[in-house]
C-alpha cells in the first residue's frame, strides 16, 4: 500500500515536473478526473458525445500502426516494446511481438505496404531466433531472460502461422510445429496447463493458447494439437465457467484472481469464440456468447467498462484500454458471425471511446503519438504511465475488423 | 376513472397531439400534470446557453447546463394544424392544470396518491419504483415501434434498419425499459407518404403514434381493449440501443435511395 503510494507520488512528480508527455497526464486530469470524478458521471462523461467518423478512424488506426513500427524501430532487435513515461523504452516483448506480426500483416493487407511484410519477416526471424530448445518462447522482456511461458508461446505461434502464409517459408512452420509438440508435452492429464504457466498457476486464458494450436492443426494436420486443444476448452466450460458467465482462475495475479481484468477474461472469450467457430462448435461459441453479453449489458447501461469484475460482474478499477478493444473485437466477431446489429453497434461506440482516448489533440512526440495507455486515465493502476504496445495492438485491430464489419453493410465503401 | 397527461410544458408536441388525440375520440381529460412550471422559460434560456456553448466549443460549461433536460415545442412536418392546435387551446382552458416538480418527487405522488383511479398518459421522463408502486393508476406510454421487438431507444431507426414495418404502441409503464402490458398496438400505414430521412420517418410514426392515444383510452374505458402482457426476453440484446452515427448515416442513404 505504501509501496504504491510512493510509486504514484513519484511517478506523478517525475512525468509532470521532468517528462515532455507531462501534457498527457495533465490532459487526463482536465477529462477524466475533473469531468468524471469531480462533477457526475451521469452529467458529465467525457466521452459520451465523441463520435468519430469513418475518416478519422482510419486515420486513428493508421497513426496507430506508425506508433507500433516506431516502436520496432526503437529496439535493439526486430522486436516491438512498450514505451514509459518515466522509464522510457523497454526491450521488446516476446509474446506480444509474437501477435503484433499479426496485426501488421494484416494492416499490410488492405494497405499494400510491402515494407510492413518485410518489417514482420524481420520480427519473425527474429522470434525464431529467440526460441528455446525447448520449443517454448520466454516470458515479459527479452532482456529479463525468463524461462518459457505457454501462454506466451501460443501468441507467438499465432505472428509465425500469419507469416508462414504470407511467406509460405518452411521454417516458420517448424518453429511452430515445436512450439506445439512443447506445449502438448507439458499439459496436464486435466486439460490444464500448470507447468510453464505464468506465476505456475492454472488459467483459463490458455483458451487464447487453444486457438493457435487449432491453427497449426489446420496446416499440419496433427490430430493431437486439436486434441489437446479441445481438452483445454472441454476444461474451461465444464469447471470454470459461472451460470453467468464469469470465469474462475481468469488473473493474471493469484491475489486479484477474484476479480480478474478485463484484459485476461476478454482473453478467455476471444479464445473461446475463435476455437468454437474454427471447431464449429456451438456449445464453445455459446459459451463465449454468455460472458460477451454480460459486457454488453454493463457497457450499454453504463457507456465504459471497468477494469476488473468480480463473481457478480461489479466492475471495479478505471478502463483498461487494452480489454476495451480486445472485447470489441469479440463484439465484432459476434456480428459477423451472428449478424447482430446491436454487436457492431456497441463495439463501434466501443471504439469511440478508445479513439478519444488515443486523440490527445496536443503536439507529442513520436515515442507517444497514437499511441494507447495501459489505463485510462493513465494513471490506472494496469500498466500506469505506460503505453504497452499490446493495447495499440488491439486498438488497431478492432478498427480493422469494424471496418471490415462495415464494408459487409456497405461494400461500395473503399477503403 | 379519471384520465390525465403529464407534461413539461403545455406546449409540448407530443403532448399535444396526445391531448387532440383524446378530443378527437370523446375522451375528456381531468387533469394536466405540468413539471416545473414556473422554471420552463428558464429552461428555454438554460437550453438556448447551451446551444450557444456546444457552437464555441465551450462543452464543460454546456454539459454543466444539460441537466435540465425540457423538451423543448419542435418543428415538424407532421403536427396538427391550426384548427386542431385551436381545439386543443379550447381543451386547455377548461382542464384542471396542476403545477408539480417532477414526476417521482414526494409532493408529486402525494397528489397522485389522492386522485383516485386514473390513467395517465406520461411525457416527463423516467418513473421510479415508488411511483410505479401506485396501485390506483396505470400510466401509459407512446412507443413508436413494435413491441416486444423493438424495445429502447432509435427504436424507429432499428426497425428501418431491419426492413420492417413500423408500429405504434400504448403500453403500461413498467420498471423495466418499455416492458409494460400492452394496450394498442398498430402497424402505421406509410404509402402515400414520400418519407425520405430519418428525421420524417420518427416525426411520422410518432405523430401517428400519438394519434392512437385517444382510440386506446377509449377502448379501455368501454372494455374493448384490455392490457396483454408481453412476452419479454431477458437477453440484453432483446434491447435496442441508441444506433452510432455511421449506421445512422449508412440507413439514412438507404431511405433516400428507397
Amino acid at each position: 500500500m505504501l509501496g504504491s503510494l510512493i510509486r504514484y507520488v513519484r511517478n506523478f512528480t517525475v512525468s509532470i515536473l521532468f517528462r515532455k508527455e507531462r501534457g498527457i497526464v495533465l490532459l487526463d486530469f482536465r477529462r477524466y478526473l475533473l469531468g468524471q470524478k469531480v462533477i457526475n458521471i451521469q452529467t458529465i462523461n467525457p466521452w459520451s458525445d465523441k463520435i468519430y467518423n469513418e475518416e478519422e478512424r482510419t486515420a486513428a488506426l493508421d497513426k496507430a500502426i506508425v506508433w507500433l513500427l516506431h516502436s520496432q524501430d526503437s529496439m535493439k532487435d526486430d522486436g516491438f516494446g512498450s514505451y514509459h513515461i518515466i522509464k522510457g523504452w523497454t526491450s521488446s516483448y516476446v509474446e506480444t511481438s509474437g501477435y503484433i506480426v499479426s496485426t501488421i500483416l494484416n494492416y499490410a493487407k488492405t494497405n499494400s505496404q510491402d515494407d510492413i511484410i518485410a518489417r514482420a519477416k524481420k520480427c519473425g526471424d527474429w522470434l525464431v531466433s529467440v526460441q528455446k530448445p525447448s520449443g517454448g518462447w520466454q516470458g515479459e522482456r527479452i532482456e529479463d531472460d525468463r524461462p518459457e511461458v505457454v501462454f506466451n508461446t501460443g501468441q507467438v505461434i499465432r505472428g509465425l502461422v500469419d507469416i508462414y502464409h504470407v511467406t509460405g517459408d518452411k521454417k516458420y512452420i517448424d518453429s511452430v510445429t515445436k512450439a506445439c509438440d512443447w506445449l502438448c508435452g507439458i499439459q496436464e492429464n486435466g486439460g490444464y496447463w500448470q507447468k510453464f504457466a505464468f506465476k505456475g498457476v492454472p488459467r483459463v486464458y490458455d483458451s487464447y493458447v487453444d486457438a493457435p494450436l487449432l491453427r497449426v492443426f489446420e496446416i499440419t494436420k496433427n490430430e493431437k494439437y486439436k486434441e489437446r486443444a479441445l481438452k483445454n476448452l472441454n476444461w474451461i466450460l465444464e469447471y470454470k465457467q459461472l451460470e453467468n458467465g464469469w470465469f474462475e482462475d481468469c488473473d493474471n495475479t493469484i491475489k486479484h484472481n477474484d476479480r480478474p481484468i478485463l484484459h485476461t477474461i476478454s482473453y478467455t472469450i476471444d479464445g473461446l469464440l475463435e476455437c468454437g467457430l474454427l471447431l464449429n462448435d456451438k456449445k464453445i461459441i455459446d459459451a463465449a456468447i454468455k460472458s460477451a453479453d454480460k459486457l454488453f449489458e454493463l457497457f450499454n447501461k453504463h457507456k465504459y467498462l471497468n477494469g476488473r469484475y468480480d463473481s457478480t460482474w461489479k466492475g471495479s478499477e478505471y478502463p483498461i484500454c487494452t480489454g476495451c478493444a480486445q472485447i470489441a473485437i469479440v463484439w465484432l466477431k459476434l456480428y459477423k458471425h451472428t449478424g447482430n446489429i446491436q454487436y457492431l453497434n456497441a463495439a463501434m461506440k466501443m471504439n469511440d471511446i478508445l479513439v478519444f482516448i488515443q486523440d490527445r489533440g496536443k503536439e507529442e512526440a513520436s515515442d507517444t503519438l497514437g499511441a494507447i495507455p495501459g489505463s485510462y486515465p493513465i494513471w490506472g493502476k494496469y500498466e500506469p504511465f505506460a503505453f504497452p504496445n499490446w493495447a495499440t495492438k488491439y486498438f488497431a485491430d478492432s478498427l480493422m475488423l469494424e471496418r471490415e464489419c462495415l464494408k459487409i453493410i456497405n461494400p461500395n465503401k473503399s477503403k | 376513472m379519471k384520465v390525465g397527461l403529464t407534461t413539461y410544458s403545455l406546449h409540448n408536441k407530443d403532448f399535444r397531439e396526445q391531448l387532440y388525440s383524446m378530443i378527437k375520440n370523446g375522451v375528456t381529460p381531468d387533469f394536466i400534470i405540468v413539471h416545473y412550471a414556473g422554471l420552463y422559460k428558464v429552461a428555454k434560456v438554460v437550453n438556448f446557453l447551451k446551444r450557444v456553448f456546444s457552437q464555441y466549443k465551450l462543452k464543460s460549461i454546456a454539459y454543466l447546463l444539460s441537466y435540465n433536460k425540457v423538451k423543448t415545442p419542435l418543428s415538424a412536418k407532421y403536427k396538427l394544424n391550426d384548427e386542431e392546435q385551436k381545439q386543443v387551446d379550447r381543451c386547455l382552458s377548461s382542464i384542471k392544470i396542476i403545477s408539480k416538480g417532477g414526476i417521482n418527487s414526494k409532493d408529486t405522488i402525494k397528489t397522485l396518491q389522492n386522485l383516485g383511479e386514473a390513467i395517465i398518459v406520461c411525457n416527463s421522463g423516467i418513473l421510479n419504483g415508488q411511483v410505479l408502486s401506485l396501485s390506483n393508476i396505470i400510466f401509459l406510454n407512446v412507443h413508436a415501434s413494435q413491441l416486444p421487438k423493438y424495445r429502447g431507444i432509435n427504436n424507429v431507426e432499428w426497425a428501418l434498419w431491419e426492413n420492417n414495418e413500423v408500429y405504434g404502441t400504448i403500453h403500461k409503464i413498467a420498471v423495466g425499459i418499455d416492458e409494460g402490458d400492452i394496450l394498442l398496438q398498430e402497424k402505421i400505414d406509410i404509402s402515400g407518404n414520400a418519407l425520405k430521412s430519418i428525421a420524417e420517418y420518427r416525426a411520422y410514426c410518432f405523430f401517428k403514434s400519438n394519434a392512437m392515444v385517444g382510440l386506446a383510452i377509449k377502448g379501455y374505458q368501454e372494455k374493448k381493449l384490455a392490457f396483454v402482457k408481453q412476452d419479454i426476453t431477458t437477453s440484453p440484446l432483446a434491447q435496442y440501443y441508441s444506433m452510432h452515427s455511421i449506421l445512422k448515416g449508412y440507413l439514412e442513404k438507404r431511405l433516400q435511395s428507397r
